[in-house]
C-alpha cells in the first residue's frame, strides 16, 4: 500500500517531461527517489513490519549486489547481476521488501562503482520495481518458473522504463523522438520504433541474463532466504 | 528469589514437528545452576530462552511464557534482555569481534554509552575476573580457542549482568583453564552452565538439572562407566616429522622429531596455545613448515579443524558424507560413518540447524568417511555427550583397525585414556 505511493513519486518523476513541464533537475530528482526509499522503510519499520533482522539483510543484500557490481562494472549488454538478488528477495519477502531491496542495491551500488548520475535516481526506481513485481509475482505462484518468467519480463521492462528518461531527451527526432502535442498513439508508436532500434536487443541480454541465473542460482539461494524468512517469523500460541 | 523462571513453555524450532522445549517449568535462583544431558536434548534452547533468542532470534512456534529479572521473555526485546543477561556461547568464535582484546572486552560497554573511566576499570575488573589480565593487549586473532573462551566471559561479565549463561564453555579449554573459569563463575551472583564434561562438577552447582527430548528434572544420573580398550598392532610408519619449526607467526614449536605408525592412535595434550593445533596443521600440511621436513605415506589425509562446524556446506549431513566419499573413492556405503556416530536419523537435515554437539559429529563424519590413511582431529569431542564420545571413540577404534594413522589434540581425559596408545603432551614450544 504505502509502496504503490512511493511508486507514484517515481510514475510522476518518469512522466514529468512528457506532462510539458520540462526536465526535471537532476538533484531534486534524487531527492525524490531516497526520499521514497527512506520514507518507506521509515514506516514500515514503524508498522514493525521491518525489524532489525530484515533491515540487516537489506544492508547484506544491498552490500552484495555492490560487490556484483564491481565485479562487472557495465555489464555484458544490459545484462547485470544485480537484478538475481533482487529479484529473489522480492519473491521471497514480498512486494515492499523488493522494492527497498531493489532501489538501496542501486543506490549502494552506484556509490561503489562511481556510477552516481543524474540517472540513479531513475534506476533506483527502476529496480525498485522489478524487485516489486517479483514480490506481486511471488504472492500468487511460488514456483521457480513463475520467478524466471518475471525476470524475463521485467528486464524487458526495466530498460524499456528507463528509456522514458532518456527519451526526453530525444525530442523531436523524426519518427522516433517526442514531440509534445502529438496523440497518445503517436506517442506510443514513436516510443515503440525508438525502443526497438536502441534497445531490444540490449535488454535481451539483461532478461535472458536474469532467466539464466534464476534457474542457476535460484534453488540454493531461494531455499536460504526462505529458511531465514521462517526464522523470522514466530507464533505466540 | 527466583531470577528467572519459565511457565509451561514449549517451544518448536521452525520446520520441526517435535519440540525443543516442551513444558518446561523451571525457577532459576542464585549460585550455580548445572544442566546437563545428551546431545540434542535441549541444553541449548533451554539457555537461549533466557536472553531471547529462543525464540526472537531462532523463529518458530512458542507456547507458554516466562521472565528473567523482573522482564518478559516474549514481549521484552533482545537489546533489553541482554543487558541482564549475559550468554557464553558454545562457539567463541561466533561471539568475538574485535581485532584486540581490551576492546572487545570493551564492545558491550561502548554500545551502553558507559563513561570512558568506568570503562576501562570494568574491562580490567572483568580480564581479572577470569584470570586472563595477561592477554589485554593481544590480538583476538592470536588467541587459542581457549583464550578466546575467556574473553568472550570477560566481555559478557563486563556488563555486569543479573544472570550469566554459558553454553559449553569448558568444551576446548585445558584443565588450568577450565578451573580458572568455573572459579570465576562462583562468585557471581547466578549462573547458568551446561555441560557434556562434569568432571567433578556437580558437586560443586548449587542446583543440578537434566536436559532430554526437551523435559527438565531435577538431578544428574552418573555417566556410563568406560568399555575396555581393545589391543592393536600398529604397522609401517605412516608419518614422520624431522627437526620441524612451525607456527603460523613465526616459531611456536622448534626441533620436533616425531615418527607415527599405521593404526597407530598418538594423543597430542597440553595447555591451550602450547601448538598442538600448531603441530596438526603442520602434519597435514595446511601450514608449511619453517624448518625440517614432514613426511607422509600415499593416502588421503582427513582433518577435522576446530570450528568444525565450519566444514559443513552441503543442504544434508548425507550430502556432506557422499561428498568425502566420492572424491575418495570410497565404496563403503555413507550409512556406515553415518550410523557409527549415530546420525542416521539426522542424515537428511541441514547441518546449520543442528545442535552443536549434533554439528560437531557430521563433522566428524564428513571428514574420516571413506577410509583415510591419516586422519588428524582436533577436539573432536568438543560439544559432545558421554554417548557421542563413546561413538566417536568407536570410530577411530575402526580406523585404527583398518591401519589409519590418528593423531587427535584434546583436554578430554577420559577419550585420551579409552583410545590413546601413546600421549605427548605439546608446551612452551616442545613435544614430549
Amino acid at each position: 500500500m504505502i509502496v504503490a505511493l512511493a511508486s507514484l513519486a517515481g510514475v510522476a518523476l518518469f512522466l514529468w517531461p512528457y506532462l510539458g513541464l520540462g526536465p526535471f533537475p537532476a538533484a531534486p530528482a534524487l531527492a525524490v527517489a531516497g526520499g521514497a526509499v527512506v520514507l518507506l522503510a521509515a514506516i514500515e519499520a514503524a508498522a514493525r513490519r521491518l525489524d532489525t533482522r530484515l533491515l540487516a539483510l537489506l544492508a547484506a543484500l544491498a552490500a552484495v549486489d555492490a560487490a556484483l557490481r564491481l565485479v562487472l562494472v557495465t555489464g555484458i549488454g544490459g545484462f547485470s547481476p544485480v537484478f538475481f538478488l533482487i529479484l529473489c528477495a522480492g519473491f521471497v519477502f514480498g512486494p515492499t521488501y523488493g522494492f527497498l531491496t531493489g532501489a538501496t542495491a542501486l543506490l549502494v551500488s552506484a556509490l561503489a562503482t562511481g556510477g552516481v548520475g543524474p540517472w540513479l535516481p531513475y534506476q533506483m526506481f527502476g529496480a525498485g520495481w522489478v524487485g516489486m513485481f517479483a514480490g506481486l509475482v511471488g504472492l500468487r505462484w511460488r514456483s521457480l518458473p513463475a520467478l524466471a518468467v518475471a525476470g524475463l519480463l521485467t528486464g524487458f521492462a526495466f530498460g524499456a522504463v528507463l528509456d522514458l528518461w532518456d527519451w526526453s531527451y530525444l525530442r523531436g527526432s523524426p519518427g522516433a523522438g517526442f514531440t509534445p502535442g502529438l496523440s497518445i498513439g503517436a506517442v506510443i508508436a514513436a516510443f515503440g520504433r525508438f525502443y526497438l532500434l536502441t534497445s531490444a536487443l540490449y535488454d535481451a541480454f539483461r532478461a535472458f541474463g536474469n532467466v539464466l541465473m534464476l534457474l542457476l542460482l535460484g534453488p540454493p539461494v531461494l531455499a536460504a532466504m526462505h529458511r531465514l524468512k521462517a526464522r523470522f517469523t514466530l507464533v505466540v500460541e | 528469589m527466583a531470577i528467572a523462571s519459565l511457565r509451561g513453555l514449549s517451544y518448536w524450532y521452525p520446520g520441526q514437528a517435535g519440540p525443543a522445549l516442551a513444558e518446561v517449568d523451571l525457577e532459576v535462583g542464585e549460585g550455580l545452576t548445572l544442566v546437563a544431558g545428551p546431545s540434542g536434548g535441549g541444553k541449548s534452547s533451554l539457555l537461549r530462552c533466557f536472553n531471547g533468542l529462543v525464540p526472537h532470534f531462532y523463529g518458530g512456534r512458542i507456547k507458554g511464557g516466562g521472565e528473567v529479572a523482573g522482564l518478559d521473555l516474549l514481549t521484552t526485546p533482545t537489546r533489553r534482555l541482554a543487558r541482564a543477561v549475559g550468554f557464553v556461547f558454545q562457539n567463541p568464535e561466533a561471539q568475538l569481534v574485535s581485532p584486540v582484546v581490551e576492546a572487545e572486552v570493551a564492545f558491550g560497554l561502548e554500545n551502553l554509552a558507559v563513561p570512558r573511566r568506568e570503562m576501562r576499570a570494568r574491562v580490567e575488573a572483568a580480564l581479572a575476573a577470569v584470570g586472563a589480565l595477561a592477554l589485554r593487549q593481544r590480538r583476538v586473532a592470536t588467541l587459542s580457542g581457549g583464550e578466546r573462551q575467556l574473553v568472550a566471559l570477560a566481555s559478557v561479565l563486563a556488563m555486569e549482568p543479573r544472570l550469566v549463561v554459558l553454553d559449553e564453555p569448558t568444551s576446548q579449554l585445558d584443565p588450568e583453564g577450565s578451573a580458572a573459569l568455573l572459579a570465576a563463575l562462583f562468585g557471581l551472583p547466578a549462573v547458568v552452565l551446561a555441560e557434556h564434561r562434569l568432571d567433578g562438577l556437580p558437586a560443586l552447582a548449587a542446583r543440578r538439572l537434566t536436559m532430554a527430548e526437551g523435559r527438565v528434572r531435577e538431578g544428574i544420573s552418573a555417566p556410563p562407566p568406560p568399555a575396555p580398550r581393545r589391543p592393536r598392532a600398529p604397522g609401517h610408519v605412516a608419518w614422520r616429522l624431522e627437526g620441524v619449526a612451525a607456527g603460523p607467526a613465526g616459531p611456536l614449536l622448534a626441533g620436533v622429531d616425531l615418527v607415527g605408525r599405521a593404526g597407530e592412535v598418538v594423543a597430542l595434550t597440553g595447555p591451550n596455545g602450547g601448538g598442538k593445533t600448531t603441530l596438526l596443521r603442520t602434519l597435514a600440511g595446511l601450514l608449511p613448515p619453517l624448518a625440517g621436513r614432514v613426511e607422509r605415506r600415499g593416502g588421503r589425509t582427513a582433518y577435522l579443524p576446530q570450528d568444525a562446524g565450519a566444514l559443513l556446506h552441503r543442504p544434508t549431513i548425507r550430502a556432506e558424507v557422499e561428498l568425502t566419499l566420492g572424491r575418495s573413492g570410497g565404496a563403503e556405503p555413507p550409512e556406515l560413518v553415518l550410523g557409527e556416530l549415530g546420525l542416521l536419523e539426522l542424515a537428511g537435515r541441514y547441518p546449520r540447524d543442528l545442535s552443536a554437539g549434533e554439528r560437531q559429529r557430521a563433522a566428524i563424519a564428513a571428514v574420516i568417511a571413506g577410509s583415510p590413511a591419516l586422519a588428524l582431529l582436533d577436539e573432536p569431542t568438543r560439544g559432545m555427550d558421554a554417548m557421542a564420545a563413546r561413538r566417536l571413540r568407536d570410530a577411530v577404534d575402526r580406523l585404527a583397525g583398518q591401519g589409519c594413522a590418528v593423531v587427535l589434540a584434546t583436554h578430554d581425559r577420559d577419550l585420551v585414556e579409552a583410545v590413546a596408545d601413546r600421549v605427548l603432551t605439546v608446551s612452551g614450544g616442545e613435544v614430549r
